[in-house]
């Protein structure tokens, strides 16, 4: 099973390792938007897939790597700001995750939600009060040197989960997920996995945020704390499933390329069609393209 | 000697509503203790208080002489008492034996994964799941899932375990083959057990002393036999006759 796993993992590594070589500068582009969403994707797995606490407020995290990054760059390196930016996720998730994580279900999501909105608008007010309408960056690295961060962002979230997964600490957040009272009667710390889970879904996205403000050279909150963010990562967790690490990766893919080809073959009603795959996703592959690929393996009654 | 588990003059409300009223109760290590009452005596906050899902109003909960009040369940858990649920929560996308092996690795026994497995395939035999140890835990009949519950608290390792109707529901069949369940972890594991049952039979069978509780308040404490007998137990099972 190791070898099964591994080998396809290592082709796409490498695959995208080589990219930047031999791709085109769209290529390359795309293969930039795609690792941007696997690094999301599969952060916003270690809380929301594991515990099913979802969360429809992960923007909040990519908006103050992205404001953290910008603000510094220029007086600290990056090498160091993005780490940093990291962090600063880190802390921020732990310290709102007791109010947060004390509710569940649709209120979590509306709260996570509306954590996301409340930070924009005060980062919002902050730059207003300041005079500033936007921040633009300059001598930023190029696209390349970027990609390579972007690639290993991804990488480190993959690995992230796949180590999450293995360990004690991620049974039992899946003993959360499948029945929290009963997983605090049977000696799991709730609170304090959960909390440690917002934490750790929170750093990468926070770095992420930080580089695609470098690609972007711009920094707006409307634009930095968009909730769409939000939103397409949830619906590519949906899509691809998130019971396992290859399902960010294939709802990624597969939401990417779809949009890329619709877009720009069929601009007017692209949204309309990704609106109706993911209503047939959710209502005909419950368990996303992941789970419908490599059903569990579990013996029948 | 000490008692294994003291309460004393446990109290607890929900608003104007009087729970639970100055109970105290002394638990000797191995003991079997009965808790009965009619629906709303009690029974379930009195467990709810002893595993930490609620915090006593008033009094003290004590285990081997420390208070345990105010500690989270899972700290309590780990400190050797565990619960079953009332109504059955299991992990019902998970394995019959993932299951048993979640409490085995986070319970006072916190095993690495292989001894885990080790200890969930022996809690489960012991209570007859070991054949469905692959099925998803949601497959199973109710008798099974009150098994389960009872395997998975076993699999803490801990030294008390609080059985709430682990019996209801099941068919006369089935509540024999519990007792003999109960009966036998007790002796391998030398356990402590405070039991909640209606099936009346079942539980002067297997306690060796029964509370009585009703409205909040403890009436009775004794030897079965000596319990059914007392005055105050039938006036309130049977209304007073006088």
């Amino acid at each position: 099973m190791n070898v099964a796993r591994a080998a396809p993992s290592a082709a796409l590594v490498a695959a995208m390792l080589a990219l930047p070589f031999v791709g085109s500068e769209y290529a390359v582009a795309i293969g930039f938007e795609l690792l941007m969403w696997i690094a999301l994707t599969q952060s916003w797995t270690v809380l929301s897939g594991m515990t099913g606490y979802i969360s429809l407020g992960h923007a909040v995290f990519y908006g103050l790597g992205a404001y953290f990054v910008v603000l510094t760059y220029g007086t600290v390196p990056l090498w160091l700001s993005l780490p940093l930016a990291g962090l600063l996720n880190l802390l921020f998730a732990t310290a709102v995750s007791l109010p947060v994580l004390r509710v569940r279900g649709p209120y979590f999501v509306i709260l996570t939600f509306g954590l996301s909105e409340l930070v924009k608008y005060v980062v919002l007010a902050v730059e207003a009060a300041l005079g500033e309408f936007g921040r633009m960056v300059f001598g930023v690295p190029g696209v390349i040197a970027l990609y390579w961060i972007m690639l290993a962002l991804a990488v480190a979230a993959t690995v992230l989960v796949e180590l999450v997964r293995r360990t004690r600490f991620g049974q039992g957040l899946l003993a959360i997920r499948e029945e929290e009272t009963a997983a605090e009667a049977m000696g799991i710390p709730v609170v304090r996995y959960k909390m440690l889970a917002y934490g750790l879904s929170a750093i990468i996205p926070g770095m992420v945020g930080g580089v695609m403000a470098l690609r972007t050279t711009y920094f707006e909150p409307q634009a930095a704390f968009d909730p769409i963010v939000s939103f397409t990562i949830l619906t590519m967790a949906i899509i691809g499933g998130s019971d396992d690490a290859r399902g960010p990766v294939l709802g990624t893919a597969f939401l990417t390329l779809l949009s890329e080809l619709l877009w720009a073959r069929a601009p007017e009603i692209y949204l309309i069609i990704l609106g109706v795959a993911l209503i047939a996703f959710v209502l005909l592959l419950p368990q996303g393209i992941c789970g419908w690929l490599f059903p569990p393996r579990r013996p029948a009654t | 000697m000490t008692a294994l588990l003291s309460l004393h003059r446990v109290g607890r409300s929900f608003g104007g509503l009087r729970a639970l009223n100055e109970v105290s109760l002394e638990v000797s290590e191995g003991e079997v203790v009965g808790i009965m009452g009619a629906n709303g005596a009690g029974k379930t906050t009195l467990f709810s208080l002893i595993a930490g899902n609620l915090r006593p109003n008033s009094g003290d909960i004590l285990l081997r002489g420390q208070s345990i009040v105010g500690l989270s369940p899972d700290r309590i858990c780990r400190r050797g008492i565990a619960r079953t649920f009332q109504i059955v929560r299991p992990f019902g996308g998970l394995t019959v034996l993932e299951n048993v092996t979640i409490p085995a690795r986070f319970g006072s026994a916190r095993s690495d994964a292989k001894a885990a497995r080790a200890i969930a395939e022996e809690a489960l035999r012991m209570v007859g799941l070991l054949a469905r140890r692959d099925e998803i835990a949601s497959s199973l009949t109710l008798s099974g899932q009150k098994r389960l519950e009872l395997a998975r608290a076993v699999a803490t390792g801990a030294h008390i375990v609080l059985l709430d109707e682990v019996m209801a529901g099941l068919t006369a069949t089935e509540v024999a083959e519990m007792l003999a369940i109960i009966r036998g972890l007790r002796e391998r594991h030398g356990l402590t057990v405070l039991i909640i049952e209606h099936v009346m039979r079942a539980l002067m069978e297997i306690s060796e002393r029964v509370l009585v509780l009703h409205h909040g308040e403890a009436i009775a404490i004794g030897a079965p036999a000596a319990v059914a007998a007392d005055p105050a137990v039938l006036a309130c099972y049977f209304g007073d006759r006088a």
